[in-house]
């Protein structure tokens, strides 16, 4: 018996559907390859260039930091032009007032760290041990002196200075991606930070719809459709607006800012999960 | 201060400085893993014994300190030398 007209069509526009999976499954890992290659190309060229030019040490850190968020700028654009996902912002403006305060956000995917360091060029951040031994990403975590967090309590001490000297300190206060759906589940690093830096906190909340380039997935595994990644950016406020009843033991407040911020920050997740 | 005073007094400055569920404080609580301390609030302990105990306390010697009975021999062993 012959497929009815209708049958065809389907079949076409699965085929087609499949074509489109694939070829962003092969955009994905054009940009993940393309961004190995530019590290390395852009390390063995610009990076000596930039660190080799006059100035002092701050003055070079801040270069390499530009060229970070220049390369991460060049990298979404990409990602955008292939048609792979797209990023929206909003609240753009309080990124002004992102100065001497710790940025903290969620860390639904792989992008979050590169949007972030995009829209804030000379922000510091706490980034995993591991990326210092990375081969492609070694040279610039160490020129642009980032934190790592190598040293528990050590790290505590530096981000808290970092901020008081005036610098953006991005951190994700989950620690690692985060699944999904799943509630989330900050480390007190951040708190940690914030409680006994007294610092202010600008919050940004990210999420990524359909799920996309998650730490359960391979990167060819992509999302049946482009997905896009939202960023709101929130106006800074005192660790303490988070929390209802303060302490003054730090153990106890570190404890209580954690849930507070936890529970900030899923509740605006969950406006988006209502969303879809 | 014997050992239930000892104990008792641990119990009590666990469960006030890090919000702990007392029944949770055992001997044989671990106190990353049980407990869920970091190793911040094992800097800020320290400190803390060092002011119940009156004797000066480093973080060394809490090194290898895994359970809250672990804590509980370190300070028996602290108090009992002479200052």
């Amino acid at each position: 018996m012959r497929a009815n007209p209708v049958g065809n069509w389907s079949g076409c526009s699965d085929m087609l559907r499949k074509l489109a999976y694939w070829y962003r499954a092969l955009g994905t890992g054009f940009c993940f390859a393309g961004f190995g290659v530019g590290c390395v190309l852009v390390g063995v060229t610009v990076l000596p260039v930039i660190l080799l030019w006059p100035g002092n040490p701050a003055n070079r850190r801040g270069r390499v930091r530009r060229l970070v968020s220049v390369a991460f700028q060049v990298l979404l654009a990409a990602i955008h032009g292939l048609g792979l996902g797209r990023i929206e912002v909003e609240g753009r403006e309080w990124l002004k007032h992102a100065s001497g305060r710790l940025v903290l956000a969620t860390h639904p995917n792989y992008l979050d760290a590169v949007v972030l360091l995009s829209l804030l060029p000379m922000a510091d951040c706490v980034i995993k041990s591991g990326l210092w031994r990375n081969p492609f990403t070694r040279a610039f975590v160490i020129a642009a002196g980032y934190i790592s967090n190598g040293d528990p309590v050590g790290v505590i001490e530096t981000c808290i200075q970092a901020v008081h000297g005036g610098e953006i300190l991005v951190l994700f206060p989950e620690g690692t991606r985060t699944t999904p759906g799943e509630p989330l589940r900050f480390k007190r690093g951040a708190a940690q930070i914030a409680v006994r830096g007294g610092l202010e906190i600008l919050p940004v909340v990210m999420h990524c719809s359909p799920p996309a380039l998650l730490k359960t997935t391979k990167w060819y595994q992509v999302p049946e459709h482009p997905w896009v990644l939202r960023v709101k950016i929130f106006p800074p406020r005192p660790v303490g607006d988070f929390v209802a009843q303060p302490s003054p033991l730090p153990g106890v407040a570190v404890r209580r800012a954690t849930r507070a911020l936890q529970s900030f920050f899923q509740e605006q997740i969950k406006h988006y999960e209502h969303a879809n | 201060m014997d050992t239930q005073d000892v104990f008792r007094t641990l119990k009590s400055t666990l469960v006030e400085q890090f919000e702990l569920d007392p029944a949770k404080i055992t001997l044989d609580a671990r106190l990353y893993e049980d407990l869920d301390l970091d190793s911040i609030d094992a800097v800020d302990l320290v400190i803390k014994l060092q002011e119940i105990t009156g004797r000066k306390v480093s973080p060394e010697d809490f090194k290898g300190a895994r359970t809250v009975g672990d804590i509980q021999h370190i300070i028996e062993k602290l108090i009992a030398t002479p200052q």
